[in-house]
């Protein structure tokens, strides 16, 4: 598991060349029983290396074969460091809550978290036990992974 | 502010429209939680739904539209027990439910 973290870490600079480099084909995954959700909290902002921070993730996710990932824009709130998020329809900057929920294997959301600690620099990321019910994964439609609780 | 380990955390559904006080009760959740000294709380609507009273919540053209909401709340276990009593009197409608969270990474930015 440790060397497969340290593999993972040097994955961190994977993510920007994936975005350009035709994606392989990801292989089946079929998820049961128990898996761990991963919550990350962050700004709409955010940035990673010049771009959306919540976009960079998604696609680090991907890189490193997390089975799915669902972005969720929130419509007020605040966290971290106190600022309050809140959508204002004339404002140029509004800088609003993201939530990215991620369901996958305990080992694999574990392994993954010193690639995310890297790239989230303020927000929190929150894990839970969750019982997959079902799960499909289309290879042209990636598919998300559906929490029943 | 540092949280980390175990946590609680509380996420409250309700309608867009359920208002506290003469406000929307999205609002003045998030208020009260500030005000109590909660590590965070977010708001996220939701495009279609039902709930507590089989209304369907749904975004129509022409008639008014009661979407979801849910505030999701995260902070030490002591401080969300604390916390209950007070959502409880301002939800008159609506569903709490609470789940353990395990907490990886929560860093407070010097500004």
């Amino acid at each position: 598991m440790v060397g497969e973290g340290l593999i993972e870490i040097q994955d961190t600079t994977v993510p920007k060349a994936s975005a350009q480099a035709p994606r392989p084909a990801l292989p089946h995954v079929a998820l049961q029983g128990k898996a761990k959700l991963m919550r990350i909290f962050i700004g709409k902002d955010d940035k990673w290396r010049g771009k959306n921070l919540y976009d960079a993730i998604v696609e680090s996710l991907r890189a490193n074969d997390i089975a799915g990932v669902t972005v969720y824009r929130g419509i007020s709130g605040y966290g971290a460091h106190r600022r309050f998020h809140k959508e204002k329809r004339l404002s140029l900057s509004s800088d609003l809550p993201i939530m990215l929920s991620v369901i996958d294997e305990e080992s694999k959301i574990r392994a993954y978290l010193p690639i995310l600690e890297q790239m989230v620099h303020e927000g929190l990321v929150v894990l839970s036990d969750v019982d997959v019910i079902k799960y499909t994964h289309r290879l042209d439609h990636p598919a998300e992974p559906q929490e029943r609780s | 502010m540092k949280l980390s380990g175990s946590a609680k955390m509380i996420r409250v559904h309700f309608g867009e429209d359920d208002r506290w006080q003469g406000r929307p009760l999205h609002e003045a959740i998030v208020e009260a939680a500030r005000r109590e000294d909660l590590a965070g709380a977010t708001v996220y609507r939701g495009i279609e739904g039902y709930g507590a009273s089989s209304r369907i919540h749904r975004k129509h053209l022409l008639t008014s539209s009661d979407l979801p909401v849910m505030v999701c709340i995260i902070d030490e276990a002591a401080k969300i027990q604390r916390f209950l009593p007070i959502l409880e009197q301002m939800v008159a409608e609506g569903l709490i439910a609470i789940s353990d969270v395990e907490v990886i990474r929560y860093t407070h930015r010097e500004e």
